[in-house]
């Protein structure tokens, strides 16, 4: 299976998340500061690289703009600083995920997962047809009613199907629970109570690798629900 | 900007053809004046004549100049005439020509007949006037109406014809003394016209004058007459001429006039009309009677050199030129004026210089001596000037020659001309140096004497306020308030005195002083209140400016700008401190969380191993329930201390906060269907939009379902109602949420929102009990009001938020 580099200066982390990946069949490199991390990128053929911030001698942010002056492997960055504006200068830097410890380790092996299935399947997947939509790593099957996230399929019942592609047919709009329950439920919303809402919490505890920080069904609170185009 | 001058070499220039112009204008005038002007010497003085240049055409017989020369020597001639008839008999001097002292002195009038009428000898009274009249004191003593008193007699040096003291001619002591008066007077009067006599005798006899003259006089027998004429070459004796022939003759004369009173003949070929001769006649006519004719002529050939000729010369020659002189006269002083003009112009205005920007010193040196100096100077040099004009004048009289006359007048005029200009021109550099004022004494004196009171002022201030401010409040409050009714008593005082109006004065002016002081105490007053309330108001930085606040109101000002200056710091401190705190709190929580991760990590590791002891199972669930509690502890804490040090930026968007609730009653449903817990909601149907960050009022909807979620007892109600609300004009809307606690709420309300407070004995669940706390901070900054009830074990919260302006219809 794929290389993955793990680089944090703390040992034990790397351990642990070694001991998961190593369980999903993947290979690791092992690193401790972003210089070592730079030297395996280099030496290895490396598909994903998981990396700390606060690092001696280079920190994730400089190894992160470095790396990707050559490479465009996925970088998710794992970091203790959980203020937006880190999440926001890490993502802006070139990282394409940004994981806040403590982490939930069965949710990080999903997010690498993810990647990975994007990163190495990117470019083979040109089967759009009309009735196919696609947003990021989810996609809907109209003819067949299926829903993929990564090319894993996911069980929606009917209602929460529906619901979906109403959502990503108009990806970016953002639909107030009113016009949700008239589009789906072809009646009027005479104080339309949560279903709605329920429904998509279902669906975003089905799509969503963490369905607090959801990637595609976002909320908008006190307005409506949307899935971000991407 | 820079003005424009000229060079120093150019302005001497003008200035030395100012001058010269000056110099040629005074020549100009002294040869018109030279050659205009001729003095002559007349009867009774010097006769000045003056050519005129609008004579110029016409002949010199028919100039104003000839009949001037013409009616004054004629004046004379009759004149003349008259004082032969009194000192000569048949055209000799008659020292014993009998003269009757009483009808002498009235000759003018016709009061002689009643008076004393003595005679005495000519030389008799020319000689006693030359010796003098003396008077003596007469024997007899006099006695008036007022007293007694010495009478005076003449002492009689020469005596009447026939003989005698005056006494017996004269019939009481009145007569006496006015005989005696008329006496002196005719002595007097007879004693000029002698001199006159001696003098002029001959100055108009044929050979001193081309003036030819015939007066036919009758004399007091009425029926011949006498003769006076300076014709000497007449065809036969006069007296046996008729006056056809003598006019005759002298229509010979190229100028002629000939005169009959009588029978009003008047025949000349001048334009001297009648009226000037009769006029010229009647001053004298007791010898002039109607009988009486004139004959005059000018012999125009002018054998004799006398004033005609002389103003026939000077006419004739210089008449020509007159006009010439006159405009170069008057061009040199207008090319002078405009020179003058120029200089001022230019003058103090420096020569602008290419290279360098600065402007030069315009003043001189002269110009820094005080200008009341200056002008003392001007007046006194004026002054010799004047002196020195005059001087030239008699000067000129004497020695009437062109050349005296043109040197001395140029002189006179490069003087006044340098003289002027320097003055002037220095008055004119003070001015546009602006330092005219600068430069006086009076200005100098000013200066000082401001100077000096203000100094004085600052003295009197500083020792009034040192006076003032170290004395007791009562000596403050009550001093300046006697001070007042003390000057206002003395005044009223004065009321009742000659001096009531300075009474009146001194009273309305203090009294209007106290309250401009009053009221500029009251204004400072002011000033320190508004002051206060805008520190009140948070503006912390605030200062009230103390410029011009005195006394008591300055102390208190201070007091106020020391205050806000602490208020300011403490709160600068205080939020600085709080900034340190989350920083530290930030900073620690990175430092918890790394050795967290792996806690959570291995735990979670160590739960996938395959355990079958029940015991250690139950340890690990601890492991695990404690770290994840940990795990939500250190992220509230972060964000509890950001939320209340202010430390995070809002993003405000309009939001619907009915689909809020039903958004998060969604996400929550499994969870309180977990505890047996149905929400019961009492919703409006519309929209109710709010202002808010809609993340941050999740985070507030979010933590007070949590906190249902973690303390209601299971199997209860919650409800949760909202409702539209108009209070202090505006719309909001209140959302409350009430619950039963599941553990005894013995706490007070306030206490639950602050930092780690939370129901008491709930401590050991879940949960960090910062929850209420950021739920309430979060709230607030987003316009709201949080509010928490507690009755018994209802837990009842409500939040308030402003309703937006304009709601939209599809929110």
């Amino acid at each position: 299976m794929a290389n993955i580099l793990v680089c944090d200066d703390d040992k034990e982390i790397v351990e642990a998340i070694q001991i998961y990946l190593e369980n999903e069949n993947y290979h690791i490199f092992k690193a401790y500061d972003g210089e070592q991390a730079i030297e395996i990128l280099k030496q290895e053929d490396i598909k994903l690289l998981i990396i700390d911030v606060m690092m001696p001698k280079l920190d994730g942010i400089h190894a992160t703009l470095k790396i990707r002056e050559y490479s465009s492997i996925p970088i998710i960055i794992l970091s203790a600083k959980s203020e937006d504006a880190d999440k926001i200068l890490g993502l802006n830097i070139g990282a394409d995920d940004y994981v806040t410890k403590p982490f939930n380790p069965l949710e990080l092996v999903a997010r690498v997962k993810s990647h990975l299935r994007r990163y190495t399947k990117l470019g083979n997947l040109q089967e759009n047809n009309s009735c196919e939509y696609r947003v990021g790593g989810l996609s809907i099957n109209d003819e067949t009613k299926e829903v993929t996230v990564d090319d894993e399929a996911v069980r929606l019942t009917p209602i929460e199907y529906n619901i979906l592609l109403l959502l990503v047919k108009n990806a970016g709009r953002v639909f107030s629970i009113e016009q949700i329950y008239e589009a789906i439920w072809n009646e009027e919303a005479i104080g339309a109570d949560n279903t709605v809402a329920v429904h998509i919490r279902h669906i975003r505890e089905k799509i969503e690798i963490n369905p607090k920080e959801p990637r595609y069904l976002k909320v908008v609170w006190g307005v409506g629900y949307k899935i971000e185009k991407q | 900007m820079r003005k424009k001058g000229i060079s120093r070499k150019r302005r001497f220039l003008l200035l030395t053809a100012q001058h010269l112009m000056a110099v040629i204008a005074a020549c100009c005038v002294a040869v018109i004046i030279s050659n205009a002007y001729f003095v002559v010497n007349g009867m009774t003085s010097y006769y000045s004549y003056m050519l005129y240049p609008w004579d110029e055409h016409g002949e010199y017989e028919k100039s104003s100049v000839f009949n001037h020369v013409f009616d004054t020597s004629v004046n004379d001639i009759i004149t003349m005439a008259v004082i032969k008839t009194q000192m000569e008999t048949n055209g000799e001097f008659d020292g014993k020509k009998k003269v009757d002292i009483a009808a002498y002195v009235n000759r003018k009038s016709d009061h002689a007949q009643n008076m004393v009428s003595v005679e005495y000898y000519l030389e008799d009274l020319l000689k006693w006037y030359e010796y003098g009249f003396v008077m003596e004191e007469h024997a007899e003593e006099a006695t008036t109406e007022e007293g007694m008193f010495q009478r005076e007699v003449l002492q009689e040096r020469y005596q009447p014809v026939n003989g005698g003291s005056i006494s017996e001619y004269v019939n009481s002591w009145e007569e006496y003394d006015e005989f005696v008066d008329m006496l002196i007077s005719a002595s007097r009067q007879l004693s000029y016209n002698y001199d006159s006599y001696k003098q002029f005798r001959d100055s108009y006899d044929s050979d001193q004058t081309n003036l030819r003259y015939c007066l036919m006089i009758p004399k007091e027998d009425g029926r011949s007459y006498q003769y006076f004429s300076n014709v000497d070459h007449l065809p036969k004796r006069i007296e046996a001429m008729t006056a056809e022939e003598i006019t005759a003759f002298f229509k010979e004369y190229g100028v002629y006039l000939s005169y009959y009173p009588k029978h009003m003949e008047y025949e000349t070929n001048t334009d001297r009309s009648e009226e000037f001769v009769r006029s010229a006649l009647n001053n004298y006519a007791y010898v002039y009677p109607e009988e009486c004719r004139i004959w005059i002529g000018v012999d125009t050939n002018y054998p004799v050199q006398d004033g005609l000729l002389l103003g026939k010369l000077q006419y004739e020659q210089f008449m020509p030129y007159y006009y010439i002189w006159i405009l170069g006269a008057a061009l040199s002083l207008i090319v002078y004026f405009v020179l003058f003009i120029l200089i001022t112009f230019y003058e103090g205005k420096v020569e602008a210089k290419a290279e360098s920007d600065e402007t030069p010193e315009i003043l001189r040196t002269v110009d820094h001596i005080p200008a009341e100096i200056m002008i003392l100077m001007s007046v006194m040099i004026g002054l010799v000037y004047f002196f020195i004009c005059c001087g030239s004048y008699y000067t000129y009289l004497e020695a009437h020659t062109l050349e005296t006359m043109v040197i001395v007048l140029a002189v006179l005029a490069l003087i006044f001309s340098v003289v002027f200009m320097f003055f002037y021109l220095s008055l004119v550099r003070r001015l546009r140096a602006h330092s005219f004022w600068k430069n006086t004494m009076v200005g100098w004196l000013c200066r000082k004497t401001i100077r000096l009171c203000r100094r004085l002022g600052g003295k009197l201030k500083q020792f009034s306020d040192r006076m003032y401010n170290d004395r007791s409040l009562v000596v403050r409050t009550w001093g300046p308030y006697l001070f007042f009714l003390g000057v206002n008593l003395v005044c009223l005082g004065c009321l009742f005195t000659n001096f009531w109006w300075l009474g009146l004065i001194g009273a309305a002016t203090f009294d209007l002083a106290a309250g401009v002081v009053q009221f500029r105490m009251n204004q400072t007053r002011q000033q320190i209140i508004d002051g206060i309330e805008t520190i009140q108001e948070g503006n912390l930085s605030y200062q009230i400016d103390t410029e011009g606040i005195y006394g008591d109101n300055l102390a208190l000002a201070n007091a106020v700008n020391s205050i806000g200056e602490g208020i300011r710091v403490a709160v600068e401190t205080s939020m600085k401190d709080e900034r340190l705190k989350t920083d530290l709190i930030t900073n620690v929580s990175h430092d918890i969380k790394t050795p967290l991760t792996s806690i959570i990590n291995y735990v979670d590791l160590i739960k996938r191993e395959d355990i079958r002891d029940e015991r250690i199972k139950g340890y690990i669930e601890v492991l695990d329930a404690k770290s994840q509690r940990l795990k939500q502890l250190t992220e509230d804490l972060v964000e509890a201390s950001k939320i209340s040090s202010g430390n995070i930026v809002y993003q405000f968007e309009q939001i619907n906060l009915v689909e809020l609730v039903r958004q998060t009653i969604g996400e929550f449903s499994e969870k309180f269907e977990e505890k047996q817990l149905t929400v019961v909601t009492s919703i409006p149907e519309e929209a109710v939009p709010i202002e808010a960050d809609s993340r941050r009022i999740w985070r507030v909807v979010e933590n007070l379902y949590n906190n249902i979620y973690k303390y209601a007892l299971p199997g209860t109600r919650v409800y949760m109602d909202m409702k539209r609300k108009i209070g202090n004009d505006r719309e909001y809307v209140e959302f409350s949420i009430k619950n039963i606690s599941a553990q005894p709420l013995n706490i007070e309300a306030d206490e639950l929102t602050e930092r780690f407070i939370r129901g008491d004995v709930s401590r050991s669940t879940e949960g960090s009990g910062l929850g209420l706390s950021i739920a309430k901070n979060l709230t607030e900054a987003q316009h709201g009001s949080f509010h928490i009830y507690l009755d018994g074990d209802l837990f009842k919260v409500t939040l308030t938020f402003p309703l937006c302006a304009q709601g939209k219809e599809d929110l």
